[in-house]
């Protein structure tokens, strides 16, 4: 497993427990999604594999090293996230926001070519190449996080919340994408509020209640079994076999 | 008449830009209100100080050289340990620091106040127009515009400039992207050096003299005028530190002659009216970070 | 809790504190000159820095600003009690409107609650200010404060003599006045700590947003607390002027602010035990410090000035960074410990 969450517990101040005890893998390749109501520890999970969040206790493992571990560097091992607020800088151009996703990168060469393979991925984003990024949309603020987190290369992507609040036709996009990337070999961990479609484009998914407790996982068909996961999800996600495939 | 006002108050006004610039930059990035900024202004002074008797530009050379490696030290020794403290605790720090670089210089090289001639060529003015104008004036003006031009140069069209505006606006995001902290900071420190390493050199050729608590009243102005412009915008800072240096011209030329001792005073009360009607600055169009 | 166990909670501390002052007197009673000068000025660094706490420790708010009121209080003395045949002499320049201030006279205990008045006076009228301002804003408004009272008492020669020296003033601050005023500022300082206001605004401190959405007027509290704690700075200012008898515009300004800062963060601004302890240990610290550097230690050899002032810098960032809360963060001075945290809550 390139991705390996066991048992982590997450304190916020002395008392706030945000995560209690929860389990999670994701293999190389893999689109993993991560699904529960707000407040339910979500995003909590993917700060603290970025190193936001206060891990109390339990262990991340990725490919192998411990990603509690001071030395590790969630660059280094070219893992992009996406936060819930975008984290789009507003006072910067979209091409300096686009940069800044390469500014790591030791193969300067290839940089101009990948950012050109983002342009034509999100074309709307060439289009306001030199205007202030305070002045898009929520949607293309969204595009243009995801495009910057890919200038990174990143094996594996964490996207927080990509479709909260936009528009039908952007969620549409912005779904595509995901199954574009997970076709181009790229590893995803995506955090929504969004069950069916979620469920629907990924390989495996995790339904987290609060406080920070999975309830249950696996593909559609498996997540159907489980009573636990229908009754908190107010839906059988069996129906989406036979609608998508 | 008029016209030589507003040559007195623009040279006033670029001097207290380059004052305000290199508060506002530290703030902008740490939420650091830096009242060691005096003392690093200082150090540029003594520089010219030690070097009076060489030709002119190699005081001026060691003024940047100090000032820089002054300011970068402080950070590494005093800031770095406080990298996640809140914005009161890192400016009641920096007081610290303050008074330390001045108790070190009183004890060593700077007990008292030293003279330092001015360059002969610097006293020399010339008429333009009916308006005279000194040649330090002249210096002063083009040695501003050189830098605060040099300094939106480096924001606007370099790596490290777009690493730094980013890091201002939310450095949390900035350090996820792969931008590394720590240089980003310690340039910035570098960088105010070297704007405090100017303030210096025009600060001792104005006053002759270098002492250690000659910081104190530039510090001062550079924050004043950050909080006039708006702490953590750097564009704002520069206007802000222009219209409160012609401003204080201004009040100069105008204000009776019995009430100019009080300028600070009413300087200060602008100050204090500005933070509770604007606290993100007159010209500043963002919200102020205020933890 | 029992009723009786509340009742010791309450006034332990403040006890506790005031039996405190009544030990550095008495040490200073049986102690030769020196020893009697350096607690004296101990004391007054209490009653600064309690009256400080009163603001800032239940607020959170910094002020940098509170010497302002520190040297209202010391020039309402110094015209108070120097005596009248000198004022007139000093004073030949006074403006007519403020002509009554050479012929006014009065004893020392009414100019030191003139003092602290006056104080209040100057404390309300900004008060407006710090009803809006929070954290870094605030901190810069104060030390705005700060630099106006130091440009008007500075500038304003006539009336102030500006950066030279009042004179004149006779000695009035015994070893008694100092601890019985650190003492009943204590007192006051814990009452407010523990009234509805005191713990409306702490309740503000911990989470401003909470504390709003609760109801609580936050603007209020604070402008009570910022008016109420100016009075015994005032005091403090009264107990210098009568006891250094002389001072000039330069005494309170920046250096002064540093030092009780100092005071403040060592002990620990939270807390009102941490304030008065940081007092004391800085105040001794200080002569210690001031010895050091006139050679006291050092067989005769003086170090080079300025190396008490290193020091306190050095020992200040070392708190920053190592303890930020201060020596007692939000802990007051107790007698039964352990058994006051087993009988809480």
């Amino acid at each position: 497993m390139l991705l390996e969450i066991n048992e982590l517990f997450v304190r916020y101040g002395k008392s706030v427990m945000a995560l209690q005890g929860a389990s999670l893998e994701v293999g190389e390749g893999e689109l993993v999604s991560l699904i529960g109501q707000n407040g339910a520890g979500k995003s909590t999970l993917l700060k603290s594999i970025v190193g936001i969040a206060p891990v109390h206790s339990g262990s991340i493992t990725y490919d192998g090293a411990a990603v509690t571990d001071k030395k590790f560097s969630v660059i280094k091992n070219r893992i992009a996230y996406v936060p819930e607020d975008r984290g789009v800088f507003s006072s910067l151009t979209v091409g300096e926001n686009l940069r800044l996703g390469a500014v790591s990168r030791k193969d300067t060469r290839n940089i101009d070519a990948d950012i050109e393979r983002e342009l034509a991925r999100f074309p709307i984003l060439g289009e306001y190449w030199s205007r202030g990024a305070s002045l898009l949309s929520g949607g293309e603020q969204q595009q243009l996080a995801i495009a910057r987190a890919l200038l990174l290369r990143p094996k594996l992507l964490l996207l927080d919340e990509p479709t909260l609040g936009l528009a039908p036709i952007i969620v549409d996009l912005i779904f595509d994408v995901i199954e574009q990337l997970r076709d181009e070999g790229v590893t995803i961990l995506l955090v929504e509020q969004n069950a069916v479609r979620s469920i629907e484009v990924s390989d495996r998914s995790y339904v987290m209640q609060a406080p920070g407790k999975i309830l249950g996982s696996g593909d559609a068909k498996e997540l159907a079994a489980n009573e636990a996961v229908v009754d908190y999800l107010g839906f059988s996600p069996t129906g989406l076999l036979g609608d998508s495939e | 008449m008029i016209l030589q006002i507003i040559v007195d108050m623009v040279g006033l006004g670029a001097t207290y830009a380059l004052l305000t610039i290199g508060i506002a930059l530290l703030f902008g990035i740490l939420g650091l209100m830096n009242f060691a900024y005096g003392e690093i202004i200082m150090i540029g002074a003594f520089a010219m100080y030690l070097f009076k008797d060489y030709p002119w530009f190699v005081g001026v050379l060691a003024a940047v050289v100090f000032a820089v490696v002054v300011s970068v030290l402080t950070e590494r020794l005093a800031f770095r340990p406080l990298r996640n403290a809140d914005p009161v605790t890192l400016m009641i720090a920096s007081f610290a620091v303050s008074l330390a670089l001045q108790s070190v210089m009183r004890m060593t090289v700077l007990p008292r106040t030293q003279g330092v001639p001015p360059q002969p060529f610097l006293t020399e003015s010339i008429t333009v127009f009916g308006i005279r104008v000194t040649v330090l004036q002249i210096v002063t003006l083009v040695l501003c515009g050189v830098l605060l031009g040099g300094l939106a140069l480096l924001m606007k069209k370099t790596p490290l400039g777009v690493q730094l505006r980013a890091s201002a606006e939310n450095f949390q995001v900035a350090k996820s992207l792969g931008v590394k902290g720590s240089f980003v900071i310690m340039s910035a420190f570098a960088i105010a050096g070297v704007m405090a390493a100017a303030s210096g050199v025009i600060l001792v050729a104005r006053q002759g003299a270098v002492s250690a608590e000659m910081g104190l009243t530039p510090l001062l102005i550079g924050i004043v005028g950050a909080v006039v412009g708006g702490m953590s915008n750097l564009k704002g800072a520069a206007l802000g530190g222009l219209l409160l240096g012609m401003g204080t011209g201004l009040l100069e030329a105008t204000l009776p002659t019995d009430l100019i001792a009080f300028r600070d005073a009413f300087l200060y009360s602008a100050v204090m009216v500005v933070l509770v009607i604007r606290p993100q600055g007159l010209l500043s169009g963002t919200k102020v970070r205020t933890s | 809790m029992t009723n009786s166990t509340r009742i010791r909670r309450l006034f332990e501390t403040p006890i506790l504190l005031v039996a405190l002052m009544g030990l550095v007197a008495l040490i200073a009673v049986f102690g030769d000159p020196t020893i009697t000068r350096v607690t004296v000025q101990a004391l007054i660094a209490v009653v600064f820095v309690a009256g400080l706490s009163l603001f800032s420790g239940n607020s959170g708010v910094m002020s940098f600003g509170h010497v302002g009121f520190m040297a209202i209080g010391a020039y309402t003395t110094a015209y108070l009690t120097i005596p009248v045949n000198l004022k007139s002499s000093m004073f030949s320049d006074l403006p007519e409107s403020l002509g009554f201030l050479a012929t006014i006279h009065a004893p020392f205990p009414i100019a030191v609650l003139v003092g602290g008045l006056a104080a209040a006076v100057l404390a309300l009228v900004t008060a407006p200010i710090m009803a809006r301002l929070g954290g870094l804003q605030a901190g810069i408004a104060t030390l705005a404060l700060l630099v106006i009272v130091f440009t008007v008492l500075n500038s304003w020669t006539d009336v102030t003599r500006g950066s030279s020296s009042m004179i004149g003033l006779p000695k009035s601050t015994t070893i008694w006045w100092a601890a019985g005023i650190a003492a009943l500022v204590i007192v006051i300082a814990w009452a407010y700590k523990k009234s509805r206001s005191g713990l409306q605004l702490q309740a503000s401190r911990e989470d401003y947003l909470a504390a709003t959405a609760s109801g609580i007027a936050v603007g209020r509290h604070r402008v009570f607390a910022w008016v109420l704690s100016s009075i015994p700075v005032g005091f403090a200012g009264a107990l210098y002027a009568g006891f250094f008898t002389t001072f000039n515009s330069q005494t309170f300004f920046l250096s002064l602010t540093f030092s009780f800062i100092v005071m403040i963060v060592l002990g620990g601004y939270l807390s009102l035990s941490g304030a008065v302890i940081g007092a004391l240990g800085v105040s001794v610290l200080q002569e210690i410090l001031r010895r050091f550097q006139d050679g006291a230690f050092t067989g005769g050899i003086s170090l080079p000035a300025g190396i008490a002032d290193l020091i306190l810098a050095a020992v200040l960032l070392f708190v920053l960074v190592k303890a930020p809360l201060g020596l007692m963060g939000t802990r007051e001075l107790r007698l039964f410990r352990k058994r006051s945290i087993g009988s809480a809550s």
